[in-house]
């Protein structure tokens, strides 16, 4: 991990972010039936869905870590920006939710926002494929 | 009714525990650069009572956000969480004295305000 080019350390986010909350969403589908409650956590716990997002977590989470060590909180934080744009369009494409203009409006504000947070002009950082992402 | 609840209640916890969990994260990473040894991610873990937190933090959130998954639609849900792009600069400013430049201010309030745009259109 610690000789993981940066651009490969980015990359995964996204990917992971968005297999991570398609798996708890269909965690959320299958204990829908059932009051929160013991019972509930017992059906979570025993969904494949959860497990399948705990695995992309604890890759998220090794992934984060080795970016953590080489950035500050609020320089590597908008990394994960472009998971906003592929978990929405998720959204819409296989759970088939409702699509509204002032939610696209309001996803490019927090996307814009999220890249002037993290571009600034200042490197930041002046380790080995920092400016290839 | 219950979207409201996850709206106003729930997902406002998630954003309270993830930006709490993210902090202790990092400054139990912070430590290294006053350790002589350079440890791995497991022993770190193990050893560091602060990164206990945050996993505790992050299991409370996990239970939180499946319910909110539950009635509200992924894609109002998520974007909300968005406001963690405030919340974090600015405990890396108050906690961890983290430089924050006047952009980074404008860029917080420019996400705040997408957030309370896609919140609205889920209540």
């Amino acid at each position: 991990m610690k000789s993981a080019p940066t651009w490969l350390l980015w990359g995964c986010l996204p990917i992971f972010n968005t297999l991570n909350q398609a798996a708890l969403k269909m965690t959320a589908g299958a204990v829908i039936h059932e009051a929160f409650g013991l019972q509930w956590l017992f059906d979570a716990a025993m969904s494949p869905y959860i497990w399948m997002s705990f695995a992309c977590e604890i890759i998220n989470f090794v992934v984060w870590m080795t970016i953590l060590k080489r950035h500050n909180v609020s320089q590597a934080f908008p990394l994960t920006a472009i998971s906003y744009a592929t978990i929405m369009i998720t959204g819409w494409l296989v759970f088939h939710e409702p699509m509204q203009w002032a939610q696209l409006i309001g996803i490019a504000m927090i996307m814009g926002g999220i890249a002037m947070l993290g571009f600034s002009p200042k490197p930041s950082s002046p380790d080995d494929g920092g400016d290839r992402a | 009714m219950t979207q409201n609840f996850d709206i106003f209640i729930l997902i406002p916890f998630c954003i309270l525990a993830e930006t709490i969990s993210v902090i202790c994260f990092k400054h139990g990473v912070n430590q290294d650069e006053k350790s002589p040894v350079d440890v791995g991610i497991a022993m770190m873990i193990l050893t560091r009572p602060i990164l206990w937190l945050g996993l505790l933090l992050w299991a409370a959130q996990l239970i939180a956000w499946v319910t909110v998954l539950e009635h509200t639609p992924l894609s109002i849900a998520y974007p909300l969480m968005g406001l963690i792009y405030c919340t974090v600069p600015l405990s890396g400013k108050w906690f961890l004295g983290e430089r924050l430049p006047s952009r980074q201010w404008l860029a917080t309030g420019i996400i705040a305000a997408g957030v309370m745009l896609v919140g609205s259109t889920g209540i």
